[in-house]
């Protein structure tokens, strides 16, 4: 009798222990996607623009659920569910898949933004289905790069919103080394060339392209008050800054003293020295 | 400029016919969003300065196309465009997938580049040149394709191709025979890059592998442009009348290059990661230029006078480079990381290059003489640029609320340049060797607190021990602040404070910049009604010490921005009914001063709920008060559509 007693004891006990261990795919298998959808319809899941997983993988994949989470959030649905991530949880989830991205890694994750600040995780049609951003991407970057939209704002800047170019055409905002989060299609070269090629070279002859200093040297990016987006009005003000002599050494010869500064002809350099960004067939430049 | 906008505009329309029968085609779990629309503009003013600036056209455009279906011949599904048209860019994009299968992605891009350098960058009219003469108005057109094949395993293979094409006219001036005369220039550029891979997938290590072959062609037809064979000097040079009866310049060009890629992504243990790139290439340019011109010209070169001239350039550019880098990440706890990283970028550049010209009828300025004259140069140079950096940052989380970041960098440059001697006009400044190493410390912290108020702050100090050109600092700090508080459910607000310094005060430099930036923005938000007030400034003063190559005096090159922006924004939505209208002013009180103000009102109704009906008014004042020759008045009108399943 005892014996029968710790049997059934041992038993129950095991059975006990065998539930909890079992529960989490237990609690899986009970909450599937349709019991959420009895509510949540509003997600928006089926939309054909919807986060994939959402379509594929149930909800608890991304949510986290436990029996008593689900149940707590059963008896007071207007309560936040607990199995939402947020914060830094949100990296761990969405890292699952989207290893590549190297989420964790970015500077905007180090600075404490997760995922779904700018993402909407389950989408709706009348929202921006790129990547499913939370709103145009423009306006997105804007609510804490007011800085750069400011620079745009200046008359000689690259054409964001107006069809085919957007702040990601040159940052890529997950990229965990690049200065600037600046799209790297070549490691350690400059985005710039993507659509400035014929600047890329390599030339016999080079000048400033990637020879010393980069674009940004004379060219202001985002936007700028100079035709060209160059950081000065004059050319010849911009040149000789650099090609000066003075009794340090650096880079960059003076003009011979026939170039005449206070002769128009003279002021502007590049109406002479037109490859400016490098040339096979010039040393000096001049086609 | 229109003429090859056409092309944009077909595809377009095509392109969006296929969409629209494919949407009526399916019905089951899809999406349909097209928006398009024609605009007509209307310029008054400088026509080549507001092309510089925003370079719209007349015509149908594309606002937004978006088409998504889940399920028949794909498990996915997606099709979207923008731009084209009277727009200067444009982009396409079709991605299908099937789960387990495959993945097939492509891209096309398009942009028109237009330059017309309105008031400045020009000889001045007096010199017999006119503003907006610099034309270059080129299109380029990338297509990326790529299949990735997802077998169930740790392997997914992949290849893909890239193309990019640059074409288009552009005009420029040419020194030759001691004056600058006007070219029209035709240029046609093809690179395409094929390339396959294999991303992999284990338990601690992901990343990627992929070799690619990069093909390059290229040529340039250059003809004296018309009416421009007198030049822009209107006097005469050593007594000679000076003028070009024509010229003709053909050059082509062809390059190599494979290319070597590897990105890893990886854990060692629960507490250390890993991120490493790695990216070979080896590019080969080889390229040859034949030139003939005929008039009555001068050479300070040789020293003659000549009636002709015939040259050949071959020319042959050797570039291996490659890049590496590894960030080491050290989860110390839940609160605490440590990074560090080193990367390494090497580039060499082999240029040879041999010029053979032949002067016909070329006479010595005594005049003793009459005979043709072969110059030969045969120039070779070499430069190798290598860089390196180090860099360490602890990012920490004091609580919920409050981080912090703190690091640093060492940059270490060393480039060594030998440029040949018959590229040196005077003994100073374009070859030897240069080595500059830059310390940069870095510290931040962000603060939440009730997703009510967040601020974020970050200082940036470098120092460096010496300047390779006169533009490098000596030391330069970085100070930015950022706020945003919500206020109750309705008001935000938002501000920017950035301040650069960089200065250089070794003698005969004295270089200094400083620049200042603040903005603030308030956002009221109801229901039906959202405004925006921003308002934003953009101080720059910079001061540098030249030499003049005429008098060779020292004096100060001043450069002054002083920028003030402007804006409000408001969207109203009451029922079928939505009103977006903006309103821009910019304001530059600096050296040289100008004004930018923009309007934009977009109004819709929606029709049905398929169908949204709507206007579009778009007007850009800019008046220059250096450059009045520059000034515009630009309305654009549009009329859109928007229908969506």
């Amino acid at each position: 009798m005892v014996y029968q007693n710790m049997r059934h004891r041992t038993l129950a006990i095991m059975s006990v222990f065998v539930m909890i261990t079992f529960s989490h795919l237990w609690a899986q298998d009970f909450i599937a996607n349709e019991d959420c959808m009895e509510c949540h319809d509003g997600k928006s899941v089926d939309s054909a623009f919807a986060h994939q997983p959402s379509l594929d993988v149930h909800c608890i994949s991304c949510h986290q659920a436990s029996d008593e989470t689900y149940e707590e959030h059963m008896e007071e649905p207007e309560d936040a569910y607990p199995g939402i991530p947020v914060g830094e949880s949100a990296f761990q989830v969405c890292g699952k898949c989207h290893q590549s991205e190297a989420v964790t890694y970015s500077n905007h994750a180090e600075e404490g933004l997760n995922c779904s600040e700018c993402h909407q995780l389950h989408s709706d049609k009348k929202l921006n289905p790129k990547f499913l951003i939370t709103t145009v991407e423009k306006d997105l970057c804007s609510r804490c790069h007011q800085d750069v939209i400011l620079e745009m704002s200046k008359p000689f800047s690259h054409p964001i919103g107006e069809g085919g170019m957007s702040c990601s055409s040159c940052h890529d905002v997950h990229n965990p080394s690049a200065e600037a989060s600046l799209r790297e299609e070549v490691p350690g070269q400059l985005v710039c060339y993507t659509c400035h090629s014929d600047k890329k070279g390599p030339f016999v002859f080079e000048h400033v392209t990637d020879f010393v200093g980069d674009c940004r040297s004379c060219h202001e990016t985002h936007g700028s008050s100079n035709p060209a987006h160059l950081t000065r009005i004059r050319v010849s003000q911009l040149c000789l800054e650099c090609h000066s002599m003075t009794s340090m050494n650096t880079l960059g010869s003076q003009p011979p003293s026939r170039h005449d500064m206070y002769s128009p002809r003279y002021q502007n350099c590049t109406v002479c020295h037109v490859t400016v960004h490098g040339s096979n067939r010039s040393p000096m430049l001049l086609k | 400029m229109k003429n090859h906008k056409i092309t944009f505009y077909l595809k377009g329309i095509v392109f969006i016919a296929m969409a629209w029968i494919g949407s009526l085609a399916w019905a089951q779990d899809q999406s349909f969003i097209l928006e398009f629309g024609f605009q007509d503009t209307d310029i008054k003013g400088n026509e080549n300065a507001y092309l510089s600036q925003s370079n719209m056209d007349d015509g149908l455009f594309l606002n937004t196309l978006q088409f998504d279906k889940n399920g028949g011949v794909f498990d996915h599904l997606s099709i979207s465009a923008a731009g084209f048209g009277a727009k200067p860019n444009g982009r396409f994009n079709i991605q299908f997938q099937n789960l387990n299968k495959f993945k097939f992605n492509l891209k096309y891009t398009s942009l028109n580049q237009f330059n017309a350098l309105p008031g400045v960058g020009q000889v001045p009219e007096a010199n017999g040149l006119y503003f907006g003469d610099y034309v270059y108005d080129r299109d380029l057109h990338n297509l990326d394709m790529e299949l990735l094949f997802l077998p169930k395993g740790r392997f997914s293979p992949f290849i893909g191709v890239r193309y990019n094409q640059l074409k288009g006219p552009s005009n420029a001036f040419y020194h030759t025979g001691e004056d600058e005369f006007k070219l029209t220039i035709d240029l046609e550029e093809a690179s395409t890059e094929y390339y396959a891979g294999l991303m992999f997938n284990f338990e601690k290590v992901q990343g990627e592998l992929v070799q690619g072959y990069r093909v390059l062609d290229g040529s340039e037809n250059r003809i004296l442009a018309p009416d421009s064979g007198n030049g822009a000097s209107d006097g005469t040079i050593l007594g000679e009348n000076i003028y070009l009866d024509r010229l003709t310049g053909d050059a082509e060009w062809d390059s190599s290059s494979p290319t070597t890629r590897l990105n890893l992504t990886g854990t060692m243990n629960d507490k250390l990661s890993y991120t490493a790139g790695f990216h070979f290439g080896d590019i080969e340019i080889e390229s040859t230029d034949m030139e003939v011109l005929a008039g009555n010209l001068v050479s300070f070169h040789t020293q003659r006078y000549y009636t002709g001239r015939s040259s050949f350039i071959s020319a042959k550019t050797e570039n291996p480079n490659w890049f590496g880098r590894l960030d080491l990440h050290f989860q110390m706890n839940t609160n605490f990381k440590f990074k560090i990283g080193f990367q390494k970028k090497v580039r060499e550049v082999t240029g040879k290059a041999l010029v053979e010209t032949l002067y016909l009828d070329s006479v010595t300025f005594g005049t003793d003489h009459s005979s043709d004259l072969q110059d030969d140069i045969a120039p070779q140079t070499y430069m190798e640029r290598d860089e390196e950096r180090v860099h360490a940052t602890l990012i920490g989380k004091i609580n919920k609320n409050l981080r912090f970041w703190i690091g640093g960098a060492i940059d270490k440059q060393d480039i060594t340049l030998n440029p040949d001697l018959s590229e040196i006009i005077l003994n100073s400044g374009q070859g030897g060797d240069f080595k500059r190493e830059i310390t940069r410390l870095r510290a931040g912290a962000s603060f939440k607190h009730n997703k009510r108020f967040q601020l974020r702050a970050e200082w940036e100090s470098s120092d460096s021990d010496d300047a390779v050109v006169r533009t490098d600092y000596l030391s330069r700090d970085k100070l930015s602040l950022r706020l945003k508080t919500q206020m109750g459910s309705h008001f935000q607000l938002l501000a920017n404070m950035k301040q650069i310094e960089a200065e250089n005060d070794a003698a005969q430099m004295t270089f200094d910049q400083e620049f200042t930036e603040y903005s603030v923005e308030a956002i009221v938000n109801f229901d039906h009604i959202t405004c925006n007030l921003h308002y934003g400034v953009f101080d720059l003063e910079s001061n540098h010490t030249l030499l003049r190559p005429d008098n060779f005096t020292y004096e100060p090159s001043v450069h002054i921005e002083d920028g003030e922006e402007i804006g409000f924004d408001t969207t109203i939505k009451i029922k079928k009914f939505q009103f977006t209208g903006n309103f821009t002013r910019y304001e530059n009180a600096g050296i040289y001063g100008f004004n930018l103000d923009q309007i934009h009102a977009d109004a819709r109704w929606q029709v049905s709920k398929s169908l949204t009906a709507g206007v579009q008014l778009y007007t850009r004042d800019y008046s220059d008060t250096s450059f009045p020759i520059s000034d515009f008045e630009a309305k654009r009108y549009a009329l859109i559509l928007r229908y969506s399943l």
